[in-house]
């Protein structure tokens, strides 16, 4: 129009620049550092430079090096030689000194044994399943009774019908009857095969009492016994046994007690050992990558259903509260997560169980993943059911009234005008939904923290952080994340551009 | 533009938040806040030249010391975790060498240990803490019971409780850090058993020598299950506030945890009535002793300029004198690593410990001393998994085992 | 009139259930902020047995809550306004060049919506270290580049459905760029920047993680942290900290919530 090109190029520039310039610096150049950062083995802890090294050390590694005179002075600006300590030492250094600095001293070739580049390295261990088991969706035993431990006084009775009396053949169960009775929901120990007051009559014995016999011999006398009823080894069992008697200092009386204990203590191995053995069940744990897919999907579903359901309700005429209820679906997105996961846990551990009467709530693996979900559908639901609820006030009331005229059901209206005209807003609730699902991580820190790994709760970007910052893996964390990013942008990717098609075709 | 953001700049300004040269001082602490807070008023009283701007991390503590020690710009004054903490920051060469400070010299020799590297110091060694079983006195003198000095009599007095439908340990299994320190203080009694020093046993780790099983594991996972069993039934939703609360409350007889829990469990209940003894782990009670070792020491930037170290040693000096040591004491409430240091005013548990740990000595934080990865992971969430029926025994040593050899210290 | 029950009643009455279940967590906040810590733990979900403002004033005392809720407000403030001025400026100039660079560019902002934060947390400490960004002004800086893209991605769809013609008389008559995008447009472009405001407000206010690397104290979610410990957890004095913190905000978005549902449908479902 009016406007030279060339006033047009420099309009365009200098309306672009100011955000483009900040958010190259403080979101892609970050970004690009931490891809960087991937494939090295960093620490996340360990300077790029020394921050002091032994005279010989540095003489020998980076200041002989140096074929530049002007970099070696500047190096010998940067580092103080310390007579006393024998070191040559800097102290902070920032910005474009610190860059400078970082590329003279990667010229001489020297890296720290923790910031060194490994190439591919830990893209490689991901792929190959190589990182931590608990990263990949696995299938694992769950023992419930470690066989060298001693058999609790009670036991959950539904787990112990269902996985271990069933498996049993009828001798076995006949041996479990004389174990565990039902009372109520659980099975109880008898108390003649306790093992406590099994072992009790020899600590009783004047021998052990006043000290003749050691403690220690004793413990290793039950050990031994116990050790040897659990394979129902006979020779073990004699040889412990003999060694205990043998210290010689029993009163004859003493022997048959020791006798018994023994003998109870071997047969009731035989228990534990079948208990240890066959009360197991072969669970999934989904681990860091199938937790993240299932939360994203849980995420995405709930809160896009529940957040079109509220809309489409709201936006019915002759609710009278309409822009009230509007307000306070969305209220949960005013606070802060950490405060959200706050009020839940404690409603969860103080509430929950009053209410329910059931006791385990966020450490059951079973529960726990809902919960999250649950929550975080409840902060987010209503920030997509304002975009539903603005997509369905842009439908224009006359095509309502035209297939009203025409004798469209509710349902067919639902069907053949609504949804096809609330296509765009799906669309975009979809992809905010997929993105922030799978990059959640404040919530889930905030309500479960590292337990997430006994839970099986760790989404992705957690895992990260633990990688970074307890387990010191900063190279492979931020490996990860570059991956993560690569799922969410071909997610996403993928999404837009299927939806985006169905939205022209309708 | 430009004039809009520097208008803006000059606003923000304005404001006052833009802060004069001040000493930044960064503690984790976060339960004795108000004690140090009191400390460091006192001083800069003192001191007009300096002041101290602290800085609470509660959580996070180790992202953000990793950002800032990534941006160089440690805080001056670091209250650091004893042993790994210290040698690994002293290792990357973030901490001033302390040894030839005199304040150094003031502390009981047995606490060197927690803050050397390379055998030099790097830490002012502070609060000796000791990890026991804390126990109510007004529950077991009502039922009559005797304080348990052996396993056995652990095991009978926990039997009693539960008849009488008292738990006897308070449950803290919904953070992992208790159990972490559960399993590696009953696995260092056991390396005792076997005669094996802690830090033979480290050295042999870090040069791939031996295995973390090493010790009766049987024992080890036998003694986890016992205190498992004997806690709230609902533990695992339990974290450290609803222990102190199911034990201040006398729902529990006992809680294994350190003094720090003490000084809470005081504050819900006043009126509690405490005695602290040692976890035993043996039927031979000479072997059960405390789990006592420096928690918490404090270390100097080694990249602040020379005017903010001179302040901040200026300020560990001054932390050795007797009125600083009384604040310490009457309102940091912990124990102290000074010599000659009084400790009788911090109430009955405190003097329990000190009494049994100079009687029969104690046993070190192991923990302290492994490489952080492996305690913060492969113990905090191994011992936690086994007791979610997650991981086997077997599968818990070999984790450890597996990760001490990815993080070998040299 | 005789009042008659109609289905709708029933869905509104089913609603305002649904609502309150919403509601209900922040209730729980408010009325254990007027409890003693005691009295949370043992009766949860009483009503406060007598008015207890102790929390209150504790959380105000250790917060230094005049001081920090004037930071806060003006991180926020200076903070939003800058990125709604930016963003809105380059969504503008994209979303009217039809050109190959300013899809580019459009795509290269979307990209960033997509980035988890804690991926890009050390590096970008460090670089606000380097350029002496770690004081309040270098945070409001911050956040400007790291609003960019979701306020980008929400003025451009907005644009796209103001008519051109308005823009282009004004252009005809001889108006530069600048009078027709500050005077004719950015009015045009009020419901959106309402709802940048609001989302960019709350964002900023809540923000947690940058401010604890870049100012590390001073904020009020960061003062919060003195009562949410690790180990120990004040609820009391907490939760009148999370009122105290949280009212402004609120109070902000009650009043201008009307704005919100324009803004984020025209942003939204356009884009």
């Amino acid at each position: 129009m009016v406007q030279k090109p060339a006033t047009r190029r420099a309009n365009f520039v200098m309306f672009i620049a100011p955000a483009l310039f900040l958010y190259a610096l403080f979101f892609l150049l970050p970004f690009g550092q931490g891809l960087r950062i991937s494939v090295t083995n960093w620490d996340g802890l360990t300077p790029k430079t020394p921050i002091s090294m032994p005279k010989a050390e540095f003489e020998e590694k980076i200041l002989n090096r140096i074929e530049s005179e002007k970099d070696r002075d500047y190096v010998l600006s940067i580092y103080t030689y310390d007579e006393a300590s024998g070191e040559y030492s800097r102290l902070s250094i920032r910005g474009l000194k610190r860059y400078r600095l970082e590329r003279i001293i990667k010229k001489v070739g020297y890296s720290p044994d923790l910031y060194r580049d490994v190439g591919l390295d830990n893209y490689r261990s991901i792929f190959r399943g190589q990182v931590d088991e608990r990263f990949y969706p696995r299938r694992y035993e769950q023992v419930n009774f470690n066989a060298n431990s001693d058999l609790p006084q009670e036991v959950d009775g539904a787990s112990y019908e269902k996985d271990f009396l069933t498996k049993l053949t009828p001798e076995q169960k006949d041996l479990a009857s004389q174990f565990y009775v039902k009372r109520g929901k659980s099975y109880i120990l008898a108390p003649g095969k306790d093992e406590f007051n099994i072992e009790d009559p020899v600590w009783m014995l004047p021998e052990v009492d006043s000290g003749a016999i050691t403690s220690a011999a004793v413990d290793d006398f039950i050990a031994g016994v116990k050790k040897a009823g659990l394979g129902q080894n006979e020779a073990a069992f004699a040889e412990s046994k003999g060694a205990f008697v043998a210290q010689g200092k029993f009163a004859a009386g003493s022997l048959p007690v020791i006798d018994k204990c023994a003998q109870e203590l071997f047969s009731v191995g035989k228990f534990k050992a079948l208990l240890s053995e066959k009360w197991r069940v072969t669970k999934t744990d989904l681990g860091v990558i199938g937790f993240t897919i299932f939360f994203a999907l849980g995420n995405v579903l709930i809160s896009n259903f529940l957040a079109f359901w509220i809309a489409l309700a709201l936006d019915q005429k002759g609710v009278k509260s309409r822009n009230v209820l509007r307000s306070i679906f969305f209220m949960p997105n005013v606070l802060s997560m950490v405060v959200v996961a706050l009020i839940w846990s404690f409603l969860f551990f103080h509430l929950l169980p009053q209410i329910t009467g059931i006791q385990t709530w966020m450490s059951d693996p079973a529960k726990a993943p809902w919960l999250l979900v649950f929550v975080s559908v409840w902060q987010s639901s209503g920030y997509y059911m304002v975009i539903y609820l603005a997509g369905l006030q842009n439908i224009p009331q006359d095509i309502i009234e035209a297939a009203m005229i025409d004798g469209a059901s509710p349902r067919q209206r639902l069907r053949h005008i609504t949804l096809p005209l609330l296509a765009p807003s799906f669309t975009v609730c979809i992809f905010m939904s997929i993105a922030n699902a799978l990059k959640c991580f404040d919530l889930v820190y905030a309500m479960i923290g590292p337990s997430g790994y006994a839970v099986g709760t760790v989404p992705f970007v957690m895992d990260i952080f633990f990688d970074a910052f307890a387990r010191k893996q900063a190279g492979l964390a931020n490996a990860k994340a570059a991956l993560l990013f690569l799922t969410i942008a071909v997610v996403t990717g993928l999404q837009l551009k299927m939806m985006k098609k169905k939205e022209v075709q309708l | 533009m430009k004039r809009i953001v520097s208008l803006l700049l000059v606003l923000l300004a304005f404001t006052g938040m833009v802060s004069a040269q001040k000493l930044e001082m960064y503690y984790y602490k976060q339960e004795n806040q108000e004690g140090l807070k009191k400390l460091v008023a006192q001083f800069v009283k003192e001191n007009p030249g300096i002041t101290i701007d602290m800085l609470i991390i509660p959580n996070d503590a180790d992202a953000t010391m990793s950002a800032r020690a990534a941006q160089g710009k440690l805080p001056d004054i670091l209250q650091m975790q004893s042993y790994s903490r210290v040698q690994e920051y002293a290792e990357k060469g973030y901490l001033v060498d302390l040894t030839k400070q005199p304040v150094l010299g003031k502390v009981v020799d047995s606490s060197k240990p927690s803050v050397t590297w390379n055998n030099k110091l790097y830490g002012l060694p502070m609060d000796f803490a000791g990890i026991g079983i804390i126990y109510n006195k007004d529950i077991f003198a009502k039922y009559n019971l005797k304080v348990p000095t052996t396993y056995r009599e652990l095991d009978k007095a926990c039997r009693t409780l539960n008849e009488k439908g008292i738990t006897p340990f308070a449950g803290l299994l919904k953070e992992n850090w208790s159990m972490g320190h559960f399993i590696t203080m009953v696995h260092t009694s056991l390396l005792a058993e076997k005669g094996i020093p802690v830090s033979k046993f480290i050295a042999d780790m870090n040069a791939g020598k031996t295995s973390y099983g090493v010790v009766d594991t049987d024992k080890l996972f036998a003694v986890i299950d016992f205190y498992r069993k004997n806690m709230d039934k609902n533990a695992e939703e339990m974290a450290w506030n609803e222990q102190v609360a199911s034990f201040a409350d006398g729902r529990a007889a006992m809680m294994v945890q350190g003094l720090w829990s003490y000084g809470a469990a005081i504050g819900a209940n006043p009126k509690i009535n405490c005695g602290f003894v040692p976890f035993p782990v043996f039927n031979d009670a000479k072997k059960n002793v405390f789990y006592a070792d420096v928690d918490s020491c404090f270390g100097v930037s080694a990249q602040s300029s020379p005017e903010k170290k001179a302040a901040s040693l200026k300020f560990l000096e001054w932390l050795a004198t007797p009125q600083a040591q009384k604040i310490w004491v009457e309102d940091y409430k912990l124990t102290l690593s000074f010599k000659g240091a009084d400790v009788s005013k911090l109430g009955g548990p405190f003097v329990d410990l000190m009494t049994n740990v100079n009687k029969n000595g104690a046993y070190p934080w192991a923990f302290a001393s492994y490489p952080t990865a492996v305690f913060e992971d492969a113990c905090k969430n191994g011992a936690q998994q086994y007791v979610f029926n997650k991981k086997t025994a077997d599968e818990v040593i070999a984790d450890i085992d597996k990760q001490w050899a990815a993080n070998r210290k040299k | 009139m005789k009042f008659r029950v109609k289905p709708v009643h029933f869905l509104e009455a089913f609603m305002i259930i649904l609502a309150f279940l919403y509601l209900f967590p922040i209730l729980f906040v408010f009325l254990s902020a007027l409890k003693p810590d005691a009295e949370i733990m043992l009766h949860p979900l009483a009503l406060p047995s007598k008015l207890y403002l102790d929390n209150f004033v504790k959380a105000w005392t250790v917060m230094k809550f005049p001081k920090t809720v004037l930071t806060t407000f003006l991180i926020t403030l200076f903070g939003v306004a800058g990125i709604l001025l930016t963003s809105s400026m380059a969504a503008w100039m994209l979303a009217r060049t039809n050109t190959k660079y300013s899809w580019v560019l459009y795509s290269l902002f979307a990209f960033a919506l997509v980035i988890p934060f804690q991926i890009i947390m050390v590096p970008l400490s460090v670089l606000a270290s380097d350029m002496n960004l770690t004081n309040p002004q270098g945070l409001v800086l911050l956040y400007w580049g790291l609003g960019a893209p979701m306020a980008v991605f929400m003025y451009h769809g907005f644009v796209k459905s103001v008519p051109k013609e308005l823009e282009e008389s004004a252009a005809i008559d001889g108006a530069g760029t600048g009078y027709i995008f500050f005077k004719i447009v950015l009015p045009l472009l009020k419901p959106i920047t309402v709802t940048i405001a609001i989302l960019d407000a709350l964002w900023i206010w809540n923000d947690y993680l940058l401010p604890l690397l870049i100012i590390k104290q001073g904020t009020l979610q960061l003062a919060q942290m003195a009562f949410n410990g690790q180990f120990l957890k004040e609820y009391g004095p907490l939760t009148a900290s999370l009122v105290l913190s949280a009212l402004p905000i609120m109070v902000f978005y009650l009043f201008e919530q009307k704005y919100i549902i324009k803004g984020i449908a025209a942003g939204a479902v356009k884009g």
